[in-house]
């Protein structure tokens, strides 16, 4: 059959197998996206049964900040834990994540440079239990101690917001750094040239033409660090002190600000899924969280990708 | 003479560029070495706490406390089960990307759905896998807790990273190979399973074992799906569905959530020795496997 | 200073790339106010050389280099500021390399590093300089009704005047230019060396250009440059229409290059 043959399948057989093949593999393509769907659609119709079956009304369930398995389910204080969360850890995390990235890109010398980028590689891997241990053991006792000296008496046990962002920040630093590295790395030679031949500085070619035309790359790299620090709970669980408190207030003894265990949403979900049996208020109420910090990360999506569209070099 | 009327001559402002400059070199080198002193010490100092705890006996001990026998098991047998659906599905879904897919709605789809995928939180994932695998849609029992549900779950979890990295590797190979293939008569479906996916084996290896250091690593979307206790009749059996069984990153959370204890303490860092060391091993190997694809392709 | 002091004084100019030699006992004067070009082969040094004289070859970590270089008289190979160099010899680039951002804010990035335009009509100065210097540039009517928009929305062309605008900008006194229009079509090409012609008058411009045509079009001297060394130099007239080298001569008449 020669039309058969000038489309390189000599034989019928040879085109079922074809066939059969670029079906599997569409099929194993689509398998992604039945996931997807499948989470939304199983989170989404759990989480209203909060305000279906369990008839809590959304303004007291997202606005109220009393939280009792029995009687009443408010997460206003976890919303704002995890924001607090988020907003701390990037604090710490994207100026360091930042002059990290500097330092390999523009700053080190070459034989460096190789040997640093593969090290912080390697953090990426270190689960996140390793990193929740680290904090319970050392950050949790550093941070007692250190506010227990200043305020002059024993008024903290360390847990809290302050250890859940450093031990954040060591998690997302590693992401930050090596994606912001990329985006200096695709920003051309010849930028750098140019502002060098106009008699910058070193300094001022990094911060006024490198940073900025990598901008959007890094932007990439910080947003995917946001979704991690909302997103993480094991870590976070270990050193957050799981407590139905604002994360931060005023207090009678120095420093006048209270740090003290306050909760995040995904620790919330953590520690409560194993006592809500199936239909409580108290679990219809943790598939709405869940369904918000889904949300929350599809809105993250949706900004990186905006922010990946603009770049200009990569 | 008032001396902030006077502006700055060109020379003072130029020494004053110079300095700002040199700071702001030390600055950077300073912090960078800081940060790898840091990260370096979280390694450092869990090793130090725990390898002391280390023991034979700890290894082959199935005691709660004092062993991690259990654990060690359950962990590969997790990991392989969950590597099995995961490197089918993934490798398939990235042969489609790379080899089928036109620029075009399809592939926005594809590069969507992966993205939204692997943002989601893994205790979602963890509790969508006790909602499909634990209970039967919420609806009632299915299986209990138990590996197949844990490793079913870590394999949704991780199968956008698994595509990602199948991706890359077979992005990595050249087309010449391919066109190569076509002009010996080859077909399309011979050309993948002949020339292309051999060559790109260094490079699965690669992304396979990246994701097996994410799955012996992860923990959040365990505690309910695969449980946080071992099997009570016998820690050595291979019963997918009826047994519940603590890997050792779930073992290192229990230890703090249900006994934190002086003794416990001690569990917790020998195991994390023992976890870290995995997955360092396994990373370590997935950089191997990636220079001799390199090696490969460059004909160094 | 008397008009007839050179503007550069290169003696002995030797350069590696590690253990390679890319510049051999390079020897001659570079006029004020001319323009001087620099021919050769691909691979010949010329532009390795260019960027001797402002010091870029720094930003390659194994370049080594011998000898001397002077400029107004002060020896820039050793004792000298590279950074104070490069705001007093400009140079403009194979590629155009506009910067990502405006059109307005590429050309005023050197005039802010170095402070510029100062005291009380701070803003006003600035949009005086960059209009000056974009009408120095030629560019000035094509792009004044967006000066805010990006650079990288502009032609080919466009962005290498817009690249010439920017180093006008610094005030410089030396222009370095490294085969500035082998990128560019015809036309634009055309209207950078008639550009030039204009810029002579106040500057002094060194080209590397691999197109002999525009060497003879635009240049008052040439260097010929061959694996590494000047094998002649002199005005552009009597390089091309009476070489002493017989080097020169099959060069020149198209025999090899």
């Amino acid at each position: 059959m020669i039309t058969n043959q000038s489309k390189g399948r000599p034989t019928r057989r040879g085109a079922t197998a074809e066939f059969i093949g670029h079906l599997w593999f569409a099929l194993s393509a689509l398998v992604v996206v039945v996931l997807l769907i499948l989470v939304y659609y199983f989170v989404g119709s759990q989480s209203f049964q909060t305000f279906t079956q369990s008839h809590i009304s959304p303004a007291d369930f997202f606005l109220s900040s009393n939280w009792d398995a029995q009687n009443h389910l408010g997460i206003s204080y976890f919303i704002i834990g995890s924001l607090s969360l988020v907003v701390l850890s990037l604090v710490f995390a994207v100026p360091i994540s930042l002059a990290v990235a500097v330092f390999i890109s523009e700053i080190a010398p070459k034989w460096l440079k190789y040997p640093l980028l593969r090290a912080i590689e390697l953090f990426l891997g270190i689960p996140s239990v390793i990193f929740g241990l680290f904090g319970l053991i050392v950050i949790v006792p550093l941070i007692r101690n250190f506010l227990n000296l200043i305020a002059g008496g024993i008024f903290y046990n360390g847990y809290g917001l302050v250890p859940a962002a450093v031990v954040v920040t060591f998690m997302i630093l590693p992401t930050v750094a090596t994606i912001a590295h990329d985006a200096m790395q695709a920003v051309p030679r010849e930028l750098r040239e140019g502002s060098y031949a106009l008699g910058s500085t070193r300094r001022q070619t990094i911060s006024k033409v490198v940073i900025p035309a990598a901008g959007p790359g890094i932007m990439t790299g910080v947003i995917l660090g946001i979704a991690r620090a909302l997103g993480e709970t094991v870590a976070v669980a270990f050193v957050i002190g799981n407590s139905q408190h604002l994360p931060f207030g005023l207090s009678n003894y120095f420093p006048y600000l209270y740090i003290g265990p306050t909760s995040a949403l995904t620790t919330q979900l953590l520690f409560n899924f194993k006592e809500a049996t199936v239909g409580s208020p108290l679990y219809n109420a943790l598939w709405t969280i869940s369904f918000v910090l889904l949300v929350i990360s599809a809105i993250l999506v949706a900004v990186s990708r905006a922010f990946a569209a603009k770049r200009v070099y990569s | 003479m008032n001396s902030k009327k006077v502006p700055k001559t060109a020379h003072q402002r130029h020494q004053k560029e110079l300095k700002r400059d040199q700071h702001h070199a030390i600055i950077h080198w300073v912090v960078t070495g800081f940060v790898l002193l840091v990260l370096l010490y979280i390694i450092g100092y869990t090793f130090t706490a725990g390898f002391k705890n280390l023991s034979l006996q700890f290894f082959i001990s199935s005691d709660f406390d004092r062993g991690i026998a259990p654990q060690l098991f359950n962990t590969f047998y997790i990991l392989i089960l969950s590597m099995i659906p995961m490197l089918l599905i993934g490798i398939s879904a990235a042969v489609y990307i790379v080899e089928y897919a036109k620029q075009g709605t399809m592939l926005k789809i594809l590069r969507f759905a992966t993205e939204t995928l692997s943002s989601v939180p893994s205790i979602i994932i963890g509790l969508l896998g006790f909602l499909l695998f634990v209970t039967n849609f919420g609806e009632g029992p299915r299986w209990e807790f138990c590996r197949l549900a844990g490793a079913l779950t870590l394999a949704i979890l991780n199968l956008p990273w698994m595509m990602r990295t199948a991706e890359d590797a077979l992005r990595a190979v050249p087309n010449s190979l391919r066109e190569a293939s076509y002009a010996l008569g080859a077909t399309k479906l011979q050309t993948i399973f002949r020339a292309v996916l051999p060559a790109s084996i260094p490079g699965l290896m690669t992304g396979a074992l990246i994701v097996s250091g994410r799955v012996i690593g992860e923990t959040a979307a365990l505690i309910y799906t695969s449980g946080v206790a071992g099997s009570s009749n016998g820690w050595f059996n291979f019963n997918l569905i009826h047994v519940p069984g603590d890997t050792l990153a779930v073992h290192i959370y229990t230890l703090f959530a249900d006994n934190p204890t002086p003794a416990a303490q001690q569990g917790q860092t020998a195991t994390a020795v023992v976890l870290i060391a995995l997955v360092l091993g396994v990373n370590l190997l997935g950089r191997f496997f990636e220079r001799r694809l390199t090696k490969r392709f460059s004909g160094e | 200073m008397a008009t007839d002091t050179p503007k550069f004084t290169v003696k002995d100019l030797d350069l590696w790339y590690g253990e390679v030699q890319a510049l051999k006992k390079i020897t001659f004067d570079i006029q004020q106010n001319t323009i001087t070009a620099l021919i050769g082969p691909s691979g010949c040094g010329k532009s390795t050389f260019l960027r001797q004289l402002n010091r870029m070859n720094d930003l390659i970590e194994s370049v080594k280099v011998q000898g001397s270089v002077l400029y107004d008289g002060q020896d820039i190979l050793n004792d000298c500021d590279v950074i104070e160099l490069r705001q007093k010899v400009g140079m403009v680039f194979q590629k155009p390399n506009p910067f990502p951002m405006s059109i307005y804010d590429n050309v005023a990035y050197g005039p802010r590093l170095h402070g510029l335009a100062a005291g009380k009509k701070r803003h006003h100065a600035l949009d005086e300089i960059v209009e000056r210097s974009l009408v120095h540039a030629a560019l000035f009517d094509e792009v004044k009704d967006r000066l805010h928009k990006s650079a990288l929305g502009l032609s080919g062309g466009q962005q290498q005047r817009l690249c010439i605008a920017r180093v006008l900008a610094v005030e410089p006194d030396v222009l370095l230019m490294d085969e500035p229009t082998s990128a560019l079509d015809p036309i634009s090409t055309a209207k950078i060396e008639s550009l030039l012609d204009d810029l002579k008058k106040q500057y002094t411009i060194v080209i590397v250009t691999h197109n002999m045509q525009q060497a003879g079009r635009v240049s008052d001297a040439t260097g010929f440059f061959l694996t590494g060394e000047m094998v002649e130099f002199g005005k552009t007239d009597d390089i091309f229409f009476n070489p002493k080298d017989s080097r020169t001569e099959s060069y020149i008449s198209g025999r090899f290059g």
